[in-house]
């Protein structure tokens, strides 16, 4: 089962379009206008009022070539990349064409890689002379077609619009456009188009003759009972009943199925133009390409060219602006920090060096060290008062009853010596001493004649 | 022709453009990360140097708490003295000095006291080191030997520190 991709319509970028089938005598004409996503078509004639000022207004014109004029090809290829395939494929079509393809207008539609890693595509071609034959008809009539669609293709993506095939489905399926006492039959199975071919409208056989030709596998499997065929009938000659009924009957006899006609037959195929030419979906086609390709296509693809080309130099500008400034920015921020520095470091040393770095941080230090040694008095002069330590040495031994003979103190070390009231009276200056951050050695002696214990202590500052 | 060559000169410019822009984000990319480099190691430097800068300041905090006073001597001992210990005359007191940072200098006072009443003396001392408007002492050594007038005196020998300006 295959899902045909959508692709986005020749005119797409148009709100509206003229859809011409400019086939026979009078051409049957189409306006149609595109409004929030919903398309509404407008019947008009040659000589209408309405399809000139359309026409004055710049409304794109759509026209095909008819079925006769042209033909398509299912083309596979050995390649599973679709890039490279498109390089090879216009070969592959060249093998397959009686005439050369330079003197071709073509297109490849749907190429897509298939489960087996090969690439599919439908090839559409048709020769330049017919295509311009087709413009010069177009002409005549007063139409500059801007884009050129594909008879067959066009009735039978507008047919599964119409009456879609159900999802899966591999039913096969007739479009039979009736028109100009001519018919073109589109062929495929489901959604998927197999061929197109115009046939004549008084010869059923040939269109019997097609069927079997296209679908004749399933019917080798069993030709008693063929496949049901899934037939819809479309343009002017589908609105009559006695036409329709002559070419309808003896088909429909050799391929039973069900049969429907197409709503609005007359201007099926010209709507069919229309809904292509501005809307996306499968198989969008425009054989006016290459060297026939409208002055319009040329413009507006030069002009996209052109802003692309301006929008990648305003991107590149960009991208160099932004790159300098940020390169810049940091040259700056970099340069600043070095400033910051410089500017601590001159004021820490008070005087200018040109030295970066651990060097610098080395001269700060050094200096600091220096200045330290000078600044030694002014801070020591900051630390705790030795008079707080000889305050609680002189309470706690007043409050214990020592008795000293010596109180030596300075800042590193405190040598006290006397008699204490009992053995274990000293106990407290031991520990008034601790806890003002020194290391205390307590020595004691036997009591003396009057019963006092005689100690020493040597303390100095602990060290941690 | 010229047209296709036109477009195709400014397609020429377009990409020129763009290649450029290309080269010059992919320069300041590397230019990005070389400076957020540069940046960190300058960061780390910066740190350290407020590590010193912080230190340079405890110095200069130091001189400036004395430079803040209203008067630049310490108050005489002399007159400290008969204040507190106005019966204990001292037997000797030697002065010496040494010059400090920015006209500064650190005046030392080496006392020395008999018979001194204990209390007298730490009340003496107590005054010697209250903060006023002057720059005060600091009791740097002292070293108390027991009298034997009577318990509660002793002998004493202070050393006592302050910082003092000249004038001048």
């Amino acid at each position: 089962m295959t899902q045909v991709r959508r692709e986005k319509g020749p005119l797409q970028w148009a709100k509206a379009c003229i859809a011409a089938d400019i086939r026979g005598s009078r051409p049957t004409l189409v306006l149609a206008e595109l409004s929030r996503g919903k398309l509404r078509t407008k019947a008009v004639g040659i000589d209408d009022g309405t399809l000139r000022a359309a026409q004055a207004s710049g409304v794109p014109v759509v026209a095909a070539l008819p079925v006769r004029r042209s033909l398509i090809r299912r083309l596979e290829t050995p390649l599973s990349s679709t890039a490279k395939a498109l390089r090879v494929l216009p070969s592959v079509l060249d093998v397959q064409l009686p005439f050369p393809l330079e003197k071709c207008v073509y297109a490849f539609l749907d190429t897509r890689q298939t489960p087996e890693k090969t690439t599919r595509s439908l090839a559409v071609a048709a020769r330049l002379h017919d295509a311009e034959q087709c413009l010069a008809g177009a002409a005549q009539l007063g139409l500059d077609p801007v884009a050129l669609d594909h008879e067959g293709i066009a009735i039978w993506t507008h047919a599964a619009e119409v009456f879609p095939p159900r999802s899966g489905s591999r039913r096969p399926r007739a479009v039979v456009h009736l028109a100009h006492g001519a018919a073109v039959l589109a062929l495929g199975r489901g959604a998927e188009l197999l061929a197109a071919h115009g046939v004549a409208v008084d010869d059923p056989a040939q269109i019997a003759r097609l069927l079997k030709a296209q679908l004749g596998d399933a019917e080798a499997a069993d030709p008693s009972a063929p496949e049901p065929m899934d037939w819809i009938w479309c343009g002017a000659g589908a609105a009559a009943e006695g036409t329709l009924a002559a070419v309808r009957e003896p088909v429909e006899r050799i391929r039973p199925g069900e049969s429907r006609v197409a709503p609005e037959p007359a201007t099926f195929f010209a709507r069919a133009l229309a809904t292509r030419a501005l809307t996306a979906g499968p198989l969008r086609c425009n054989l006016r390409s290459g060297p026939l390709a409208h002055a319009g296509t040329r413009n507006r693809a030069r002009a996209s060219s052109v802003r692309a080309a301006v929008a990648v130099t305003v991107a590149g500008l960009a991208l160099c602006a932004a790159s300098l400034a940020v390169t810049a920015m940091c040259g700056r921020t970099v340069a600043s920090a070095d400033a910051a520095f410089a500017a601590h470091r001159d004021r820490l040393l008070g005087y200018r060096l040109n030295v970066k770095g651990k060097d610098a941080l080395e001269r700060v230090a050094t200096k600091l060290d220096h200045d330290g040694e000078r600044y030694r008095p002014f801070i020591d002069a900051l630390s705790p008062s030795l008079t707080r330590t000889l305050t609680a040495v002189m309470n706690t031994a007043r409050e214990s009853g020592l008795r000293f003979k010596l109180l030596s103190l300075a800042r590193e070390r405190v040598s006290v010596s006397g008699t204490a009231a009992d053995w274990d009276a000293c106990n407290r200056l031991v520990e008034t001493l601790s806890s003002a951050g020194y290391a205390v050695k307590l020595d004691r002696r036997d009591a003396l004649e009057d019963e006092r214990v005689p100690f020493a202590i040597e303390s100095e500052v602990a060290r941690d | 022709m010229t047209e296709r060559f036109s477009l195709r000169v400014l397609w020429g410019v377009a990409l020129t453009c763009l290649l450029s822009g290309v080269l010059l984000a992919l320069h300041a990319l590397g230019t990005i990360r070389q400076a957020r480099r540069t940046l960190s190691l300058k960061h780390g430097d910066l740190r350290a140097l407020q590590t010193l800068d912080a230190r340079a300041r405890q110095n200069a905090g130091a001189l400036g708490a004395l430079e803040t006073l209203s008067h630049k001597q310490p108050a005489p001992l002399s007159t400290l003295l008969k204040a507190h210990l106005p019966s204990n005359a001292p037997d000797d007191i030697r002065e010496s000095r040494t010059d400090a940072l920015q006209g500064w200098s650190l005046l030392r006072r080496e006392v020395s006291l008999t018979d001194v009443p204990l209390p007298d003396l730490m009340g003496f001392v107590a005054a010697a080191e209250l903060p006023t408007n002057r720059p005060p002492w600091r009791l740097e050594r002292c070293v108390i030997r027991a009298s034997a007038k009577a318990a509660g005196y002793g002998h004493a020998q202070l050393v006592l520190e302050a910082f003092g300006k000249s004038d001048r």
